[in-house]
């Protein structure tokens, strides 16, 4: 079967699609217009977005629309913004628990 | 379900009051049945910030009554047996007009003059306690490291299993219909699983006190606040002590309309409480008002502006009996011998572990303490 | 004072789309406020443009209905709560800045949807449990592999239609699993599959899709637990009764048992509800214009019990009909009976796969004491379990004691694990053990965005 996925997981085709940049705890990083936080992370290989108070538990996407409120990061300063209903946008700062709460 | 079931004494409502005083019973060996319509601690207890303040007690019960229950808190969890979440992490009550200077002016002499370690701060000490305080509406605050905070679920629910333990009772999810009275003596009460005789019977049941109260003829002078409060996201530290701004004892005095106090507290698990939006009320209702949640904000971040941004994940609100005089109603009822009433406190904490222990005493016939007399219900039933 | 508009649309999904069509067509002008950027709800959600995205052929005309110019469109806004006044009522809004953010609206459609059905198992907090939903949504809107080896663990047709997708996209679907036995008596209800031709060539496709990629598809199984560090790389597999199990390596597990309606709004509003066995949950009680006991308030759609989107298309048509003539428009007759018909034969078809996959009833055996239940808070099955022990009977007093349902999620995860393992542990039916009535705000909103006015 052909794989039809470039490297991260992201489908093709990447033509058409406007790249930006974004800094995640304190890397750059390339993302593409459209996307949300989310994804970046995980096509990054990223899955765990932050770590829980009590059990200093890994968690990141889970409902993938905004209501369990897991995929939580940290983003231009503001704290706990769902990751999935962010989208990405050039030179947004993002943190993540491996910054903040790790 | 078995009729005709009697006790020493039933305690009607299971609050923090009710739950003292029917732990306090059981532990005196009366035998006890504590009855509440719903879940324990399912009306104002419930929607309590849990603080353990001197000031929070809002009328004019004695300095003296209220430090020596205060001093109960230091050993209460290893008296109950139960993690109450109490942590003394101090309080202020915020200065914000020359008016309240001059009343805390007075009273943190009083204070200090009883042994508390209270002291009025200027702005700049408050501030400094509180960095994220908003300087500019305060003028200072009194500030008692020694008062703590406390889950007051977690107190009902520990007077009531360690009351169990002692042999009470504990009926929940059963209303009470009536108390009965038969040639001036209480007989016991009805409720939903049926009769229950007892030779006595304490109605503590807050806003409910009322209607309870009409079925054994009297007319208790209650009226019922309206209390709305929110709560945060779980946030990172932001402040140490609970807060208060003296406005609030003011604006909820004789409020016909809504009126917005503020309070705050942030709870260990990092959750800011915020509130409190009051009106007096002629319904029993737990509905959230729509003009209570904007009022709250903006009188939290005019406070606190880094709150702006806090996300609020949930609103309440709950029916609060107080009586226009603004005392308490503690005692026995002239005319119907063993009938007592222990409501109106308006949710204190503070109050809950003596005065449950004071109710108890008069239950066993000890001599009623002359500090309570001024609480006597008689003192306002004067016509019953 | 709040400007006052004729009807509110909230959603803007199916049912939202159809009913903001069907009022504009009467000469309503409909205000329609969805959370996301763009219209669509979760069964015609759209890809970003940017990621090469072009509207649904289906839905276009629905997508074209939000663009008229009597519909206006609030996006990315949060309808928080409502609330009953005199002669209207006041709809309380939180979005981006210049949003109102009060509202008085004569009638009112909501059209809130649903989420995928939480079903909690040891490890589903494991980074790469998702639901089917979540991975759906990232492969055919996001355009990303949720995963390389990807198990899926539900029920009924959507999973196959996912499992399609993602093989077509290169993953390695290594399972799916439906907790439901083969449907042997599916055919009994061939009639009410007539006219579904799409629906089950969809279907069909994706079980060759699936039967192309060897990709196995195993009748009453689950994953029972999940386990990794950091992150999943394995899943327990077995029957859903039963001991025997089998470890396989995975880095993503989707969950698709189903969807839960979104009842908040309707429930803060204040209307009436009522136990519904078959969708295991309370919803709201509807007169036959789909109007609640709050005069004058509808819910189509998913928000008022699970259907799937063409139930949705007429439901939100037929509210949209009976508001419209609420607000004094002439509706043909004709055009009713038209949308009663259709809603009819769509309701029948619907209710085919809820007898077909219903969430299954074994699920709570999975649970052990450790399996944290309540997601936000991270309380445990064995600590909810304890506080039943001591007494707890209700819903309301296992919440307020553990904590369990009071985080940012307001108890849309948890609350029917904790009530499920609630009734199980009583030995009681769910409908005795009480409610919880949402509270303004439904959805977390920051405190400034509770003020009436931007600052």
């Amino acid at each position: 079967m052909t794989s039809n996925h470039e490297s991260g997981g992201r489908l093709s085709p990447a033509e058409g699609r406007s790249s930006l940049t974004l800094t995640i705890d304190d890397e750059p990083v390339q993302a593409f217009a459209g996307e949300t936080v989310a994804t970046v992370l995980l096509a990054l290989g990223r899955r765990a977005f932050r770590y829980t108070d009590r059990f200093h538990a890994p968690r990141g996407l889970f409902c993938g629309m905004g209501v369990c409120f897991d995929c939580l990061v940290t983003v231009d300063g503001q704290p706990n913004v769902r990751a999935c209903m962010t989208p990405v946008r050039a030179g947004m700062v993002i943190e993540t628990g491996e910054r903040v709460d790790a | 379900m078995s009729a005709g079931r009697s006790y020493d004494a039933v305690v009607v409502g299971g609050g923090l009051i009710g739950s003292s005083i029917a732990y306090h019973l059981a532990r005196a060996g009366v035998r006890t049945l504590l009855v509440e319509q719903g879940d324990l601690a399912s009306g104002a207890s419930g929607a309590n910030f849990g603080n353990v303040q001197v000031e929070d007690a809002e009328f004019g019960l004695s300095l003296e009554l209220t430090l020596q229950s205060h001093a109960r808190f230091a050993s209460l969890e290893a008296e109950l047996d139960y993690d109450l979440g109490y942590r003394r992490t101090g309080n202020l009550l915020l200065v914000e007009n020359e008016r309240q200077w001059a009343i805390m002016q007075a009273r943190v002499a009083l204070l200090q003059a009883a042994g508390v370690q209270a002291a009025l701060l200027d702005r700049h000490e408050t501030c400094s306690l509180e960095p994220h305080l908003a300087p500019d509406i305060i003028i200072g605050a009194l500030y008692n490291p020694d008062e703590g905070i406390l889950d007051p679920f977690r107190l009902v629910y520990a007077y009531a299993r360690r009351g169990q333990d002692l042999g009470l009772e504990v009926w929940t999810h059963t209303p009470v219909s009536g108390i009965q009275v038969r040639g001036g003596c209480t007989v016991g009460i009805t409720t939903a699983r049926g009769p229950v005789v007892a030779g006595c019977v304490i109605l503590a049941a807050g806003a409910w006190s009322r209607e309870l109260g009409r079925t054994a003829g009297l007319e208790l002078p209650l009226q019922w606040v309206h209390g709305e409060a929110l709560i945060t996201e779980p946030l990172p530290p932001l402040t140490k002590n609970a807060m208060t701004s003296a406005v609030f004892f003011e604006a909820t005095e004789n409020a016909q309309e809504q009126v917005v106090g503020f309070c705050l507290r942030q709870r260990p698990r990092g959750n800011v409480m915020l509130g409190e939006a009051a009106f007096v009320t002629q319904r029993l209702s737990r509905r959230t008002t729509a003009t209570a949640l904007p009022g709250i904000a903006s009188e939290a971040r005019r406070r606190f502006p880094s709150l702006g941004r806090a996300g609020i994940i949930r609103a309440w609100a709950i029916p609060v009996a107080f009586v226009p005089d603004r005392q308490p109603l503690l005692g026995p009822v002239d005319g119907i011998a063993g009938l007592l009433v222990a409501t109106g406190l308006k949710s204190t904490i503070i109050l809950t572990p003596l005065v449950g222990e004071l109710v108890a005493g008069m239950v066993m016939g000890a001599a009623l303490d002359p500090r309570l007399a001024e609480f006597s219900p008689t003192r306002i039933l004067a016509g019953a | 004072m709040p400007e006052l508009i004729e009807l509110a649309v909230v959603g803007a999904g199916p049912a939202g789309l159809a009913a903001a069509a069907e009022a504009s067509d009467l000469g309503v002008p409909v205000t329609l406020i969805d959370i996301f950027p763009q219209p669509g709800g979760q069964y015609f959600k759209q890809t970003p443009a940017e990621l090469g995205g072009e509207p649904d052929e289906h839905a276009r005309p629905l997508f074209q209905a939000a663009d008229r110019k009597d519909v206006r469109a609030i996006t990315e806004t949060a309808v928080w709560g409502i609330f009953a006044e005199e002669d209207c009522y006041l709809l309380c809004l939180y979005g981006p800045p210049g949003t109102p953010r009060r509202l008085h609206a004569r009638k009112i459609l909501l059209a809130p949807g649903a989420h995928d059905l939480p079903v909690p198992f040891p490890g589903w907090t494991l980074p790469g449990v998702m639901t089917a939903g979540a991975a759906l949504n990232l492969v055919k809107h996001q355009r990303l592999l949720p995963g390389r080896r990807i198990l899926l663990s539900g029920t009924g047709p959507l999973q196959l239609i996912l499992a399609q997708r993602l093989i077509d996209a290169g993953g390695e679907v290594v399972a799916v699993l439906d907790a439901n036995p083969f449907p042997w008596r599916g055919w009994r209800h061939a009639p009410a599959a007539w006219g579904q031709w799409e629906r089950l060539a969809e279907g069909w496709a994706a079980w060759r899709t699936m039967r192309r990629a060897r990709t196995p598809l195993r009748w009453s199984h689950v994953v029972r637990r999940a386990e990794g560090s950091g992150q999943v790389e394995r899943a327990v597999i077995g029957a859903v009764q039963g001991d025997a199990v089998e470890t396989v390596a995975v880095d993503t597990i989707c969950l698709g048992h189903g969807f839960t309606p979104a009842v908040q709004l309707a429930r803060q509003a204040g209307c009436q509800q009522r136990y519904d066995p078959g969708q295991g949950v309370y919803l709201p009680v509807r007169d036959e214009w789909l109007q609640t006991t709050l005069p004058g308030l509808f819910v189509a759609g998913d928000g008022a019990g699970i259907g799937g989107k063409d139930v949705a298309l007429w439901e939100g048509r037929l509210a949209a009909l009976g508001a419209a003539g609420q607000l004094g428009r002439p509706v043909a007759p004709d055009r009713v009976a038209r949308v009663q018909r259709e809603l009819a034969r769509q309701r029948r078809f619907a209710a085919v796969l809820l007898a077909l996959f219903p969430a299954s009833a074994h699920l709570g055996d999975l649970l052990t004491d450790d399996t944290v239940l309540c997601r936000c808070e991270e309380i445990t099955v064995g600590e909810i379990r304890r506080v039943i022990d001591e007494g707890a009977t209700t819903l309301n007093a296992v919440r307020m004691v553990t904590r369990a349902g009071m985080g940012r999620c307001q108890g849309r995860m948890c609350g029917g694990p904790v009530i499920e393992l609630l009734a199980r542990a009583l030995g009681q039916p769910v409908e005795t053990l009480g409610e919880v009535t949402p509270r303004p705000p439904v959805i977390p909103v920051p405190l400034d965005g509770l003020l009436e006015e931007e600052l």
